[in-house]
């Protein structure tokens, strides 16, 4: 306390000072009408500023929920937006119900030829085999396993697993397969080389056997080999879906999936 | 060291504040250049006085301009760092440490007088003009008041102070 006076007393002049420059200050402000309004104008823009920044920090460390938040939104979203794009079929109407569940991926692997993915929703949630993954920009891969809180997916970027797609412009089918070259990059396979590719077209799911919603752009096409004579084109497209940065991904799950699948069992038989 | 000299203050008051108030307030020279001898009064207090003391009658000094110019806050706000500064600046421009309290042309050789009375008068009627202008148009108007009023109100404080100040013993 002591020091704390001596220090006083040594800047009791500079102290002085500035409280008398500041009164002054005071005076100018509330007397004159363009500082007063400048103040208030500066003063705004200072607390708008300071506010903003502590918002800032404050929702960064929120960030964790607002961004659960904003998947569930999402996925509900996503299922009206499912229902917008679907068809209705002359005969009647086909109805899929379908609900999304947001989940967060908490391990990914790219560096492997079958990559695989796990996720943070299991039987709890709703989760089963078989089930598509999607992402806010495409799609991500299937349900391959499912524990009571988590499941393992398997990744669009694994050689195995084929998506039944739709060549969007000649509305085609077609499949995607990944060719375990780059996790950028996919193959496009069975377009029949009479239909006309160009640079820049879209690759969507087709919504068949009921795994992926229609519509979810995959890719677009990057490059297309010279046809040598082939019935079907070679081509590649560049995935939509960044898998160096995927964090937050929907499951998909239809109502009436078990009973789709039995008919094709059928069908194939 | 000399003691303060009480009559030479009081006489200064009369001359450069009351006479600044009810006279010289209404001369505009050039119709930019103003006469603002007041600062005199600040400039010359004692060398050495009281800081405290020294700093509240600057901005009474400046309180008073203020209200009869109706700026308030304006030239206390000015005459405040005036005050502050001018004794670090006299120190300064000055050869040899100030040994007389009494500050006054006569004390001052004639190029230090110049520019301990000139510089702080600038600076003044700087802050003065610019504050009340305000913003950012019509800058060199503003300057050119500035250098007119500057050198009107030194040329008024100078003569003034010639007339009034003592004989030294030795200039500084």
């Amino acid at each position: 306390m002591n020091r704390l006076l001596v220090f006083i007393y040594k800047i009791r002049i500079f102290a002085y000072f500035l409280l008398l420059e500041v009164t002054a200050i005071w005076l100018i402000l509330n007397t004159n009408n363009y500082y007063n309004a400048s103040y208030f104008n500066t003063s705004s823009a200072w607390n708008g500023f300071i506010s903003e920044q502590v918002d800032r920090a404050v929702r960064f460390k929120k960030l964790h929920e607002i961004n659960q938040e904003l998947a569930e939104e999402n996925a509900l979203l996503r299922r009206e937006l499912s229902f917008q794009n679907l068809k209705i079929e002359e005969q009647g109407s086909v109805k899929l119900d379908m609900e999304v569940v947001p989940a967060r991926v908490i391990n990914n692997q790219l560096a492997r030829s079958e990559n695989y993915f796990i996720i943070d929703k299991g039987i709890i949630a709703g989760i089963r085999q078989g089930m598509g993954v999607i992402t806010e920009n495409g799609i991500a891969g299937i349900v391959k396993d499912v524990s009571a809180n988590y499941s393992t997916v398997t990744s669009m970027l694994h050689k195995n697993l084929i998506v039944s797609s739709r060549h969007k412009n000649s509305q085609t089918l077609c499949s995607v397969q990944w060719d375990a070259l780059s996790p950028l990059y996919s193959q496009i396979q069975y377009i029949p080389s009479h239909i006309d590719l160009s640079i820049g077209d879209s690759i969507v799911t087709s919504g068949f056997n009921a795994v992926f919603p229609p519509e979810i752009l995959i890719g677009v096409i990057s490059s297309i080999e010279p046809n040598s004579g082939d019935s079907f084109h070679k081509a590649h497209l560049k995935l939509n879906t960044d898998f160096y940065s995927m964090s937050y991904v929907y499951v998909v799950s239809y109502a009436h999936k078990d009973e789709l699948d039995k008919m094709e069992e059928q069908i194939n038989e | 060291m000399n003691r303060i000299n009480y009559r030479y203050i009081i006489i200064n008051f009369f001359v450069f504040v009351i006479f600044q108030l009810f006279i010289l307030y209404k001369i505009v020279l050039f119709n930019y250049g103003f006469v603002f001898i007041h600062v005199g009064f600040l400039l010359f207090l004692p060398f050495g006085l009281n800081p405290l003391l020294r700093l509240s009658i600057g901005f009474i000094i400046g309180l008073i301009l203020d209200h009869f110019s109706g700026s308030y806050g304006l030239h206390a706000f000015a005459s405040t760092l005036i005050v502050y500064l001018k004794d670090y600046w006299l120190v300064r421009v000055t050869e040899t440490p100030e040994e007389d309290y009494n500050i006054s042309v006569l004390n001052l050789k004639p190029l230090s007088s110049f520019f301990y009375l000139f510089i702080l008068l600038f600076l003044y009627f700087l802050l003065i003009f610019h504050i009340e202008h305000g913003g950012n148009s019509g800058f060199f108007i503003v300057q050119f008041r500035v250098w007119l009023t500057t050198i009107f109100s030194f040329l008024f404080i100078y003569v003034i102070n010639l007339l009034l100040a003592d004989n030294p013993r030795k200039r500084i």
